[in-house]
């Protein structure tokens, strides 16, 4: 079994969007470092420009550029001849491609296996009702739905499953037929416009989940049979709200055994139904009143909830899936020196807390509905990892708004009662802060969790919360309260807020009462076993487990979770400097609270810090392990400033995550010369341009290398360029922008940083390594010769496109005006 | 909340806040690692002269529930969390953790380390005697020095007397040691008609009950401390009727076969540890709690072979005997909490008894 699947085909996602970040090029990333330690050759094909796996050629032996159809996907089978097809990595819509291979039939024509999904399961999950069927005959509760033709069989089915209910158009004729029915007078009228919207005269009467908890469930499974569970996540909010825009919380917080154990047998009994290896991630929807479940969604892939999960626990699932993959059962896999034997067997218990909190980009997007659906709005997620339900949730806020929480409390403040009450019952992004601002209005916990759903112990949190901030602001700069206002994460920022006083005050003051932070590890056993994850969390307790990692070290913080116009750019810059860093023999630290994030791969980041970037973490870190370089985000300037106020060791390199991309989106035809700088020569990397005038159909959004532009123009605007760039006062990458005016010509507009987006994509259309050079250009590690040498490319790729794409559709945002900070992913294409 | 303490023999004492009863007790402290299922694990007697640490950090978010207490008056010495919720869910009468930890005159203590305690508790390899004491002071120290910790654990949990739990199955005696509720619960969902016997029950009144089975339950402390009258009354009883032992009993029906019983240096109390079954091969989880386990070196020697091993420490979890119809497991089989998987031995031992039933 093990010996026949030499090469793997990976389907990737393609393009960032509203459903999924980059926690699958995050996966993709470890599951090819672990195929090619089992000796798996990995063939790859994706077309986002800021994935690392796709720019990994020590990882992924073939990379193929190309976009996700099934001619592409054939045409690689073809060169490439794979043993195996891995469809856990592209999201639904690798099993939609697969399931069209296998339609095809080449799968079984070239003796294709498929890894980790049997055939058969992939038509399950591609096609709900077959999915419900199977799941109706293994006795899995789902919900209720009946087909009716007619007023008084609705009524029989309403009365069955008591109100609300869903009433929906079979084969409907408009898209909107779908009615949450609450009473006998509401279905009249919703099955009368229901059977005139049918095409089949007929309606669904459905259960509705709506105010139950949502619970999800992460399995693993071995091809002998053996399962076990890596977590169970609940979410905050009810059913009604998408999961992934719920404060969700690992471990569950509000779930009582029965419950538990209920939930954990079904979904075994699913994975094991589908015969499915690695992991299966099971949503439910409990009833808390009278403890019944229903199976709502099963999700046999990496998702969103598998980083969390592996970040969350310290269990390393894409290590122990690829193995799964290769065949080899759990109780035979071995994680190396910093586990226990059979570690990958002992389901993971956490001795903290980890919240997970939405992202948004209404800040891009202020014509978007911010109201919460079931529809996906968020665009990225954050989290926070505490001893406390409440720790974990402040240092995930903390890591998530720029905005700081005592300024989101004071415009909930500005509410009037009415206002209050119609973002109670309909919620908004943000709804935390509403719910604060509620219980302090007085609403009683009874009141709001009829209003909201939410279980009265989040409100129990809440008002602690309230109260907690309360206290701070009664207790100015007083030790006690500083002490524990730490204990319960709050940032020295909003502590500062709230005294009307400066964080860098706020830290003196810490410091000097000896409240500094103690590190604690995220470890699979709750402390039972010596393990060592290398991942590590601030509290403020009696022991610390941290210590400082061997030298030389870089200290990198993340630019945190996905955002609108940098998409996961950031992550791709600070993941591939990470690469160059290990390469140079640098021990690699990383700061990042984006639990998707490829840089927190246990083979990029020998150490992990799970805390938000602020200025009192980064300072606390940097005195702990020395660290020779720190890089930080241009972005994160109150970091930065304290960065320059105190006295570090380390050398500071900013990474210019602010840089915008000029070229995308622009009105007027633009062109960037771009350059190569080490502080001495400026080194030119070609020329790229909007392609506005020639290819109109592609839209005003797209971008090209080379530039459509004559040669000797284009040596003329080099060479402008290269003049500015040498003014610069240290080294980087940059670009020089020319404006064509009517007439022709070209007119300098100005010098900038290379946008990161822009940086990713020029990386992949030269195919070099630019972050890399760039890294070692600041880190002193590299000399002229050599850096001729690295600019010297074998083969050109021809023209390459770099196409964003931007959320106004998931968004419901009509007539979206694309400009460069919506920008939501990317495709890349090469023209031949 | 007022300021408490958790003070170790070793000297070491922890700052915290005291919630529950203001009750000065003395105890082994040991930790559990399970994440769910706290009220069930306060009420399950094997903590009788033990405080426990909670390695989950929050507790007390589902409050107290009516049908999940393990027993109705806990012995539990403390419990130890890092952060502590205080939620009412019930029906009648709101009750939380802490409120519930006072009726039952249990101290709690909160706001703690857990994490550092656990790690002092591995590196100490043996069992450390602690308390939480109001003001961590010579007294309270010379207090916790002196004190002898009971070794009447079983005949503290233990019913004194006999009591039916009527069903209109399998007739079935339970001898209770310091009974989990859940027992109790997987026999009545099997219809059985259950009689709870003191754990001092002779043969005679045993069989006197003309049982289908008998089931030993789990509890509290070292078994070599008991009299060992009870170890002739398991070699009578297995000989005559099936018979399914579970926890302290599973050690019991092990001595009394001939194998020893020793104590562990890191007690192991959670629910995440790989089980193998030995005769399929799978792997099962089921909630583990005490200190004592089956010496492997001494069932060779015995009419008893393995059935369930532990596969992170290699320890004996499950026995049988090779000729009676005889079995016991060191987990707990009925979970509350903890998983469900092992369920299935409850509906192993009825199989037995009407196989039994059919040889007659």
């Amino acid at each position: 079994m093990e010996s026949d699947v030499h090469s793997v085909l990976i389907i990737g996602a393609g393009a960032n969007d509203i459903q999924h970040g980059d926690e699958v090029d995050a996966a993709t990333f470890q599951v090819a470092t672990e195929f090619k330690k089992l000796g798996i050759h990995t063939i790859f094909i994706d077309d986002n420009p800021f994935s690392v796996s796709l720019e990994s050629h020590d990882v992924i032996d073939h990379s193929c550029v190309e976009a996700l159809t099934v001619d592409n996907l054939m045409a690689v089978i073809n060169r490439y001849k794979p043993h195996a097809i891995l469809p856990t990595l592209g999201n639904r819509r690798a099993f939609e491609l697969t399931q069209k291979l296998m339609d095809k039939g080449v799968l079984r024509e070239k003796g294709i296996r498929l890894l980790g999904i049997p055939e058969a399961t992939i038509h399950q999950i591609n096609n709900p009702v077959l999915l419900s069927r199977t799941l109706h005959s293994m006795d899995a509760p789902m919900k209720s739905i009946a087909t009716v033709n007619n007023y008084q069989d609705a009524l029989q089915e309403a009365n069955r499953l008591g109100y609300p209910v869903i009433i929906r158009s079979v084969l409907p004729k408009s898209s909107s037929t779908r009615r949450i029915v609450h009473d006998r007078r509401e279905l009249v009228t919703a099955v009368q416009r229901c059977l005139k919207q049918s095409r089949a005269e007929q309606v669904l009467v459905q259960q509705s989940l709506a105010g139950y908890k949502e619970i999800e469930v992460m399995v693993q499974r071995d091809q002998s049979g053996t399962m076990m569970m890596l977590a169970m996540v609940e979410d905050m909010d009810p059913i009604g709200i998408h999961a992934g825009d719920s404060i969700a919380f690992n471990p569950p917080q509000t779930l009582l055994d029965r419950q538990i154990q209920d939930m954990r047998d079904t979904a075994f009994a699913i994975t094991r139904k589908l015969r499915i290896v690695g992991v299966n991630h099971v949503q439910f929807a409990l009833n808390p009143a009278n403890d019944r479940f229903y199976v709502i969604k099963n999700s046999p892939y990496f998702d969103r909830m598998t980083s969390f999960v592996a970040q969350s626990t310290g269990y390393p699932i894409a290590k122990v899936c690829v193995q799964l993959y290769a065949g080899k059962l759990l109780r035979d896999i071995d994680l190396g020196t910093d586990y226990i034997h059979h570690a990958a067997l002992v389901e993971p218990t956490m001795d903290h807390i980890a919240a997970r909190v939405p992202l948004w980009g209404f800040h891009e997007l202020p014509e978007a509905d911010r109201q919460l659906a079931t529809e996906k709005k968020s665009v990225g997620t954050a989290f926070g990892v505490g001893r406390s339900p409440i720790e974990a949730v402040f240092k995930a806020i903390e890591a998530t708004y720029r905005k700081s929480t005592d300024a989101r409390l004071h415009e909930q403040e500005k509410l009037s009662d009415d206002e209050l009450v119609v973002k109670l019952v309909h919620p908004e992004a943000g709804r935390l802060f509403t719910l604060i601002e509620a219980m302090r209005r007085g609403y009683s916990v009874e009141e709001l969790t009829e209003m909201t759903k939410i279980d009265p112990f989040y409100f129990d949190q809440i008002n602690r919360m309230r109260l907690l901030i309360e206290d701070v602001i009664e207790h100015r700069q007083k030790e006690p309260m500083l002490a524990e206002a730490k204990y319960y994460g709050l940032s020295n920022q909003l502590i500062a807020h709230l005294w009307e006083t400066t964080p860098g005050q706020v830290y003196q003051m810490a410091e000097d009462h000896q409240l500094m932070a103690k590190y604690k590890e995220i470890e699979p056993s709750g402390g039972e076993f010596t393990q060592h994850t290398h991942s590590f969390y601030a509290a403020f307790e009696d022991e610390n487990e941290v210590r400082k990692t061997a030298q030389p070290s870089a200290l990198v913080v993340g630019t945190g979770g996905l955002r609108l116009g940098l998409s996961n750019a950031g992550d791709y810059f600070v993941a591939m400097m990470m690469r160059q860093l290990h390469a140079d023999g640098f021990h690699t630290i990383v700061v990042n609270s984006n639990p998707s994030s490829v840089n927190l791969s246990y083979s990029l980041a020998d150490k992990r810090y799970l805390e938000p970037a602020t200025a009192e973490n980064i300072l606390q870190i940097v005195r702990i392990e020395q660290p020779r370089f720190l890089f930080v985000p241009a972005s994160y300037t109150e970091l930065l400033n304290a960065l320059a106020k105190s006295e570090i060791s380390g050398r500071v390199v900013v990474i210019p995550d602010t840089s915008r991309s000029q070229l995308t989106c622009a009105d007027q035809r633009l062109l960037a010369t771009n350059f190569l700088y080490d502080g001495k020569y400026a080194y030119p990397l070609g020329s790229t341009s909007n392609i506005h005038a020639a290819h109109p159909e592609l839209g005003p959004t797209v971008v090209q290398y080379p530039a459509e532009v004559d040669g000797s123009l284009n040596q003329q605007l080099t060479e402008q360029g290269l003049a500015n760039v040498l003014e610069e006062d240290h080294p980087g990458l940059y670009q020089v922008l020319f404006e064509q005016e009517p007439g022709g010509n070209y007119v300098k507009r100005g010098i900038q940083e290379m946008p990161l987006p822009e940086l990713a994509f020029l990386s992949k259309a030269l195919q070099l390594d630019l972050t890399g050079i760039f890294t070692r250009i600041v880190t002193g590690q590299v000399n002229d010769e050599q850096i001729n040498a690295f600019l010297k490319r074998e083969a050109t790729m021809g023209t390459a496109l770099y196409q964003p794409s931007f959320p106004f559709k998931a968004l419901h945002v009509a007539d979206g005006v694309p400009t460069a900070n919506k920008v939501i992913g990317a495709q890349l294409h090469f023209l031949k | 909340m007022a300021a408490r303490y958790l003070i170790f023999e070793d000297g070491t004492v922890f700052a915290g806040e005291g919630f529950g009863a203001p009750a000065v007790t003395f105890g082994e402290v040991v930790f559990n690692t399970s994440m769910t299922g706290y009220q069930e694990i306060i009420t399950n007697q094997i903590y009788n002269n033990q405080l426990l640490v909670f390695t989950q950090p929050n507790i007390g978010s589902t409050g107290i529930q009516r049908n999940i207490y393990e027993t109705i008056v806990p012995t539990i010495k403390g419990v130890v969390v890092r952060s502590l919720s205080n939620v009412a869910t019930n029906n009648v009468r709101r009750l939380t953790l802490d409120q519930y930890l006072k009726q039952m005159n249990i101290p709690g203590i909160t706001n703690i380390d857990t994490r550092a305690i656990v790690h002092k508790l591995r590196a100490a390899g043996k069992p450390l005697k602690g308390s939480i004491v109001p003001v961590p002071d010579d007294h309270a120290f010379d207090q916790l020095h002196a004190t002898v910790l009971t070794s009447q654990q079983v005949a503290q949990v233990a019913t004194p007397k006999p009591y039916p739990n009527p069903g209109v199955g399998k007739s079935v005696v339970v001898v209770d040691f310091g009974l989990k509720n859940g027992v109790l619960r997987q026999l009545s969902r099997r219809k059985c008609n259950v009689t709870v016997l003191p754990y001092t029950a002779t043969t005679d009144e045993i069989l006197r009950l003309d049982p289908d089975g008998v089931v030993l339950s789990t509890g509290p402390g070292d078994p070599n401390r008991l009299n060992s009258s009870i170890l002739q009354t398991i070699r009578e009883v297995e000989e005559r009727v099936p018979l399914f032992a579970i926890g302290l009993g599973h050690e019991l029906f092990a001595m009394a076969n001939g194998a020893q019983v020793n104590r562990q240096p890191v007690e192991h109390h959670g629910m995440n540890h790989p089980l193998r079954e030995v005769i399929t091969d799978h792997i099962v989880y089921a909630t583990q709690g005490g200190g004592f386990q089956v010496d492997p070196t001494t069932v060779d020697r015995t009419k008893l072979f393995v059935t369930y091993i532990d596969m992170l420490d290699n320890s004996i979890q499950g026995l049988r005997h090779r000729e009676y119809p005889a079995f016991s497991v060191q987990f707990f089989p009925d979970g509350a909490p903890g998983p469900d998987e092992t369920n299935a031995l409850f509906d192993e031992f009825i199989d037995v008894m009407n196989r039994k039933e059919a040889q007659r």
